[in-house]
């Protein structure tokens, strides 16, 4: 019989082969995979042998772990030293001192740094990364140089671990590229960049200011986290500035900021202000009178009760309540009688029982 | 309409290869391209330290919502495990939605809780709240318990998004168990975040049943126990690791699961959150907030991570399993109506030209396409036209295809996640891959169906989702009870189905019965219209005993598919039945299987000429069926006692048991009245049967170990060319090869073309010339019908399956135009119709005539014969024969020329047709009729009326011919292809018996011959005649079936098969004797026919019928008559015929 496109005895011997193709399939995908779930064990096994390598080499020193034939017998393997790699790098996590720079010698006595090279000068991006990781990890200095560079890269998964790697070297100077970076950065990165940023020299606050009026919204971000986590009150004014930034999460951070390195101007500042803002602006500054304890809000605080946008009411009713002012929104509902609304506030406040 | 059947199959089946080549295209693109984007998550992801997350109290704010509906087993374990997940911006928000049971209770008491006033700012409107709770214990503060009026899953998350204070939520079902850094990995894409906002991300979900779980931690991973669950885990795992990840990367992701996902509230608020009108909510949100974000032409994804983080309960019951299946179907049918919009839109991007239409086409008409195939495989095997290794090799696979799919989903899963790391849950993974296509696919995809039907059906709802708890606890029902419930209530909704088709049925045989006595042209007896009321009683209820279980069956799955298959069976049986008749009462021939070998062109020829086709006609057709079909409808609507379906099935089997001979008794009636007597639709369907099965595998199988006749030979028709010259003997030898001219006229029965036919003589020229010619009076035609007069005259050949010329290609053989051809004779072949009817021009083609003039060939000035219903036949006999003529005289060598006629074709329509009943009625006149013989030949009127024009134009044809050169060294020959069957058979032979002449100048002396020849005799003697006076060339091994004039179907012949249409091979003769349908008869000189009972005859005629059979079935086989060289070898150097 005859198909529209070919006889089926055709289509059948296309089929066939087809068949026998994804027979062939089958068995390669299960050999690679039980030849993968080979390596998985093996590196199951690999790691807690490494971790326990380690812990000796913590305990006893470093300088057996050259001798040891377990390592030895297996270090020729490509992802043996893969995995002694990567449980360095997570290692680093859980030891500082002593125990730190213990990781740092087996990682040049076992030769690993060369293998790190690899990774980074490697054409795969994931494979730089990991060199990056490694040579960042291990204080291998020779390698800021390159990893410099690499902050070019088209990848930005590169890019980020290379400016990582620039803080985590260089501390704050490492974020000299800011100045010309033109590309967000994510608030994952920023915590990762503040995270490892230990201090602000005094001299770098030009430096600084001139990052709070960049372009790129999320280093003026990154900035005010900065300020925020080393409480600079030097910057106060210069923050305050940015209560009118046309951007509005600049704005609100900025409100974080300044609640973080408040002064006796901050809170007027805030009342000042706070009529032109939207919502959620409105919304971090209340929240940062909340925190703040500060009392001279009280009277603006009753009228954005009165007068707010029902998200701000039982905000300012919360607020109220922390300052003590239970018995004024008591009489408050006594008064406003028919208002149920701010009944429904002032009880949500008071956290009524039902 | 074979044709036509072979070009629908074709068509479709190329339809499903497409369907499934793309889907196995995507298929390889999601493996592919998954394997990429958990490679780059794994190496991303390496080494993140997330305790930065865990340790800043900046971190961006989530809202956990689990809405709970009767949780009351274990709401309690499910709360803990969400409070105890590691997050610093965390609130944890239950929605309680009006649950029956004492989940409040329970949470209350086991959480300190009370109520509080809570104000509500009710952004998005819900079904109201009937108080909010928060606990006294300080540990517990993260919890806020929500009780609301019930309205749905949508709108409790809507309540928990109303009270939510983070910025982004986690909507998840409050039975699943979260990981303890599952929002510490969600957090993580949301703060990576920068041009392109995140507006939702989804996890991996994973089967928590038969894992430990302790303190609302999963401690130990396991595989479910019941297969059903492991099935359910493969397909998590396809799903999850494969599907999400690539349609993420893809940027093409529009499904977050309901059992985990995180979104941004502020863009969930935009677009107004759930939606409470559909039960896949989840599905429809994500696309809803993708919709948004295109309108607002804003940057965004919608990603998946391929952390399991979710630990989920699946149903371990079939019921269930469909009901679950069922509503993600409707959701996602709901999603795509809503969204319908965006579908192949280029401003909505990926999500309108990939997304959408991939659901659209694959996931939604996925069960669709897959159930349809089963059914049509079905309908194919029930043709037998299923190509079998076609068959096998195809599903074999796809079978293969998708178990490769899983198992790399496997072995994806175990390179990335690796939560089955058990050697013992790998190998149970890696046979659940093998046996799924096989026990759980179906009930999926007949799930995904009913989803569907559920959906256009308007039914709305989740269903019953029983949960079962990590307890494990089942409800069990009785089977048994179940059954015979299911069972029941079929027989008793199935009785008034019954009864009124019976009544329809019963009606419609009443009908035909009346139509018989007003239009038959015989006396209706009454033992006719006994018997054609017991077979029609038999039949119907041996049909409502097959309906009837097959509605039963399909009752069990849905009693609206068994409900409407029994009422369009039944409607069109009745209506059908009154098609049948009609035909009988038009043709005087039941309808069988021959409708089938006709194509569509010859059947709507023979339509358009019959004039059946108009609209009176169909308003007709349109109008019994919708009274058939309506109180059919209006009695599905009904049930009844189960006693008359019971009554009905009882009797159809005693209908199958009784054997059909002892239901039939022998008439001594005519065969008309015999034919009127059989149950049309019965006959219709066993003649249907009898040839699926003679052209199936199962043909050839002897079931019974019967001895099988031998069939000695590969050819077993070859033989030795010695045909004995009994022509030569009454002709002068002439000077020059003698021309040929065989008229083949269409219709020509002894029965009114010979003073001795029960009719009468309506052919005077013929029969005139019968004193002058070589006359056989018993000559018999192979065939009832036109389609093998050609192959057994010219070449005597068998009938292979349906007729020689049915054959697609046919087998190298000699006949008269290639040997006639081979001696340097000029061949012709003149039909006044279309020559392509019944592969007439094909044969000619094939035997390389030079000359094939049909309705193509000839002028304007020609005249055609009357149309009817706006088509005519062709060209009247008149303008063949005078189109021969004018041939003569421009052709200098000897000729053979083959005329067919037409004009004596039903419906009998010819020129000057007042001038010819005149004629018929001078003849009745003439002939001295008795009155009931005058009365049947008026009956006839227009049938003999035609045979009449066709004699005169045969005569003013000779009138002509004799003024030709050629004339007096031209030999006649003049036979009929069969009698006319719209006129009654006295006989059952007399479908048969045709008049045999053999005329020329040439001839020295007549005679007339009595003993029983056919058409297979003539081309023998022909042959042998031109040998032995010409010395043409002839081969020396032929392959007739006759073996000449002289004997005929005489016993040294082996006697003749005759095939009465395309698919009845039942009548052999082996004179005198004549065996039809396994009856044996006696013939006398005159070829009337009586019953004839002898054993031993019976048994050598049968016997040689079955080697006939035998050998017939050889060619069908192979495919070959002669060996290819004895062809060639004899036409040697003759290129065109070589």
């Amino acid at each position: 019989m005859n198909l529209l496109f070919g006889s089926i005895n055709e289509l059948t011997l296309v089929f066939l082969t087809l068949l026998i193709i994804v027979f062939i399939l089958i068995l390669l995908v299960m050999g690679y995979g039980y030849r993968n779930y080979q390596l998985l064990s093996s590196r199951r096994k690999w790691t807690t042998l490494i971790e326990t390598k380690i812990l000796l080499a913590i305990l006893n020193g470093s300088h057996h772990i050259q001798d040891d034939v377990e390592l030895k017998d297996l270090l020729p393997n490509k992802n043996f030293r893969d995995t002694f790699l990567s449980v360095l790098i997570e290692s680093e996590k859980k030891f500082s001192g002593d125990a730190y720079r213990v990781l740092i010698e087996i990682f040049h006595t076992l030769n690993l740094k060369d293998f790190a090279w690899a990774y980074l000068n490697h054409k795969d991006s994931f494979k730089k990364v990991q060199g990056i990781e490694a040579l960042t990890t291990m204080r291998v200095e020779d390698a800021l140089g390159d990893i410099q560079l690499l902050l070019n890269n088209p990848n930005p998964f590169v890019v980020a671990e290379a400016q990582y790697a620039m803080v985590r070297f260089k501390d704050f100077k490492g974020l000299e590229f800011l100045n010309l970076l033109h590309t967000p950065i994510s608030e994952w990165q920023q915590l990762r960049l503040l995270n490892s940023i230990s201090e602000v020299p005094a001299t770098s606050y030009s430096f600084i200011s001139s990052l709070l009026s960049h372009s790129n919204i999320s280093v003026i971000s990154f900035v005010l986290s900065l300020i925020r986590k080393f409480r600079i009150v030097a910057f106060h004014d210069e923050v305050a500035t940015l209560l009118e930034h046309p951007n509005s999460i600049v704005r609100i951070l900025a409100v974080r900021t300044l609640h973080d390195i408040e002064t006796e101007r901050t809170f007027p500042l805030f009342t000042q202000i706070y009529g032109q803002q939207i919502l959620n602006v409105k919304k971090a500054i209340l929240h940062a009178i909340r925190k703040s304890k500060n009392k001279n809000s009280i009277d603006f605080l009753k009228i954005e009760l009165i007068e707010g946008k029902p998200s701000l009411q039982i905000i300012a009713a919360e607020t109220l309540i922390e300052f003590k002012e239970k018995k004024y929104l008591q009489d408050l509902m006594n008064e406003e009688v028919s208002n149920e609304h701010i009944h429904s506030i002032i009880k949500h406040a008071l956290a009524v029982r039902i | 309409m074979i044709e036509n059947l072979h070009l629908i199959y074709e068509i479709i089946v190329w339809i499903f290869l497409l369907y499934s080549a793309f889907i196995f295209i995507i298929y390889c693109w999601v493996g592919i391209y998954a394997f990429g984007a958990l490679k780059r998550y794994g190496s991303e992801n390496q080494h993140t330290d997330y305790n930065l997350i865990a340790t800043n109290s900046n971190t961006p704010s989530f809202s956990v919502i689990a809405p709970a509906y009767n949780e009351g087993m274990t709401i309690v374990d499910n709360v803990r495990s969400l409070l105890s997940l590691y997050y610093p911006n965390l609130e944890i928000i239950i929605v309680n939605d009006g649950s029956k049971d004492d989940s409040i209770e329970k949470l209350i008491e086991a959480y300190d809780l009370k109520g509080i006033a809570y104000h509500v700012e009710e952004v998005i409107s819900t079904k109201s709240i009937r108080g909010v709770y928060k606990s006294e214990n300080r540990a517990f503060r993260r919890l806020t318990v929500v009780d609301k009026v019930n309205g749905g899953k949508a709108d409790a998350l809507n309540v928990g998004i109303n009270i939510s204070k983070g910025q982004y939520i986690v909507c998840i079902d409050v039975d699943c168990i979260l990981e303890q850094d599952a929002l510490l990995k969600l957090a993580k894409p949301f703060l990576e975040q920068t041009e392109e906002r995140l507006i939702a991300c989804g996890g991996v979900i994973r089967l928590a049943n038969n894992c430990r779980v302790e303190n609302g931690k999963v401690v130990d991973v396991n595989l479910p126990k019941t297969w059903i669950g492991r099935f359910q885990a493969l397909e998590y795992i396809r799903a999850f690791v494969l599907g999400r990840m690539a349609w993420s990367r893809a940027s093409g992701l529009i499904l977050i699961s309901g059992a985990f996902g995180a979104f941004d509230k502020e863009i969930v608020l935009a677009c107004g959150g759930y939606d409470s009108n559909t039960v896949g909510e989840d599905m429809e949100l994500v696309v809803r907030m993708r919709r948004y974000m295109e309108d607002q032409n804003e940057k965004y994804k919608v990603i998946n991570i391929p952390d399991p983080l979710c630990w989920t309960e699946v149903p371990e019951s079939k019921a269930i399993l469909k009901k679950q299946r069922n509503r993600w179907m409707r959701g996602t049918i709901e999603m795509l109506w809503k969204h319908r919009k965006l579908m192949f839109n280029p401003k909505y991007g990926k999500l309108g030209m990939v997304s959408l239409p991939y659901w659209f086409f694959f996931e939604l008409l996925g069960s669709v396409v897959e159930f349809t195939g089963y059914c049509l495989l079905i309908i194919f095997l029930l043709l037998g036209i299923i190509n079998w290794p076609f068959f096998f090799v195809l599903v074999s696979l796809v079978l293969a295809s998708g178990i490769l799919y899983s198992i790399y989903a496997i072995l994806v899963d175990l390179l990335t996640d690796q939560v089955y790391t058990k050697r013992k849950d790998l190998s149970t993974l890696l046979l659940t891959a093998v046996l799924e296509p096989f026990f759980f696919h179906s009930t999926v995809v007949i799930a995904g169906v009913s989803g569907v039907r559920d959906y256009f059906k308007k039914q709305h709802g989740w269903g019953e989702m029983t949960r079962q708890g990590f307890q494990h606890s089942e409800l069990k029902e009785s089977f048994w009870k179940k059954n015979i419930d299911i069972i029941t209530w079929g027989l008793k909704s199935y009785a008034p189905i019954g009864c009124v088709f019976l009544s329809l049925y019963m009606l419609s045989v009443g009908v035909e019965i009346w139509w018989y006595q007003q239009y038959l042209e015989i006396d209706v007896l009454p033992s006719t219209i006994g018997q054609l009321l017991l077979e029609n009683t038999f039949f119907a209820f041996q049909l409502l005993t097959i309906v009837g279980l097959l509605y039963l069956i399909l009752h069990y799955m849905n009693s609206f598919w068994s409900k409407l298959l029994a009422c369009t069976v039944f409607a069109f049986v009745v209506t059908f039945q009154f098609v049948l008749f009609l035909y009988f009462v038009q043709s005087n021939n039941l309808l069988g299987a021959d409708l089938f070998y006709y194509s569509t062109a010859e059947v709507n020829q023979i339509l358009e000429t019959s004039g059946v086709i108009n609209i009176g006609n169909v308003s007709l057709l349109i109008l019994v069926s919708s009274l058939c079909l309506i109180p059919l409808i209006l009695a599905s609507r009904k049930a009844w006692y189960i006693y008359p379906s019971v009554i009905m099935v009882l009797l159809g089997i005693i209908a199958f048991i009784v054997p059909e001979h002892k239901l039939s008794p022998e008439f001594k009636s005519s065969a008309l009245l015999q034919s009127a007597s059989v149950s049309k639709w019965n006959y219709f369907l066993k003649s249907n049967i009898d040839d699926y099965l003679a052209n199936s595998s199962f043909a050839n199988i002897n079931f019974f170990n019967t001895e099988i006749k031998e069939v000695k030979s590969d050819y077993p028709f070859m033989r030795q060319e010695e045909t004995q010259d009994v022509l030569g003997a009454y002709m002068q030898k002439s000077p020059s090869i003698p021309n040929l001219v065989i008229i083949v006229v269409e219709g020509l029965g002894h029965a009114y073309s010979s003073p001795k036919g029960y009719i009468g003589n309506f052919t005077p020229f013929i029969d005139s010339l019968k004193s002058h010619s070589l006359y056989w009076e018993n000559n018999l035609s192979s065939s009832g019908r036109t389609f093998s007069v050609l192959p057994t005259i010219l070449g005597s050949l068998p009938f292979a399956a349906h007729g020689f010329l049915e054959q697609e290609q046919f087998p190298l053989h000699f006949n008269l135009w290639n040997i006639f051809k081979h001696n340097n004779f000029t061949t012709s072949f003149f039909y006044g119709g279309d020559a392509s009817f019944d592969y007439m021009s094909k044969y000619a083609e094939s035997s390389l005539v030079d000359n094939i003039i049909d309705f193509k060939s000839f002028e304007t000035t020609y005249n055609k014969l009357p149309s009817s219903g706006g088509e005519s036949w062709g060209y009247e006999d008149q303008a063949v024969f005078d189109k021969m003529l004018n041939g003569l005289g421009a052709i200098n060598k000897p000729y053979f020329n083959v005329v067919l006629t037409l004009s004596s074709h039903s419906p009998f329509l010819i020129n000057r047709n007042a001038y010819y009943e005149k004629l018929v009625e001078t003849q009745i006149e003439r002939l001295n009729l008795n009155g009931k013989q005058k009365e049947t030949a008026l009956s006839y009127k227009k049938e003999l009326a035609s045979i009449m024009n066709t004699d005169e134009a045969l005569q003013n044809f000779f009138a002509e011919y004799k003024t030709n050169p050629d004339y007096e060294n031209t030999i006649f020959i003049i036979t009929g292809d069969h009698s006319m069957p719209e006129i009654a058979l006295q006989n059952k032979i007399d479908r048969y018996h045709v008049p045999l002449l053999v005329y020329s100048p040439l001839l020295t002396k007549t005679s007339t011959f009595r003993h029983t020849v056919s058409h297979f005799d003539v081309a023998p003697s022909i042959i042998a005649y031109y040998r032995n006076n010409y010395a043409i060339q002839t081969p020396s091994q032929v392959t007739w079936l006759g073996l000449g004039l002289h004997e005929g179907a005489s016993r040294a012949s082996g006697g003749i098969p005759i095939m009465q249409s395309k698919y009845q091979l039942e009548d052999y003769i082996l004179s005198p004797y004549y065996l039809n349908r396994g009856s044996m008869y006696k013939l006398d000189g005159h070829l009337n026919e009586d019953v004839y009972k002898d054993e031993k005859i019976d048994t050598e005629i049968k016997k040689r019928f079955d080697i006939f059979n035998n050998k017939n079935k050889q060619l069908i086989e192979h495919k070959k008559l002669i060996p290819d060289s004895i062809y060639h070898s004899f036409f040697g150097s003759d290129k065109n015929l070589d």
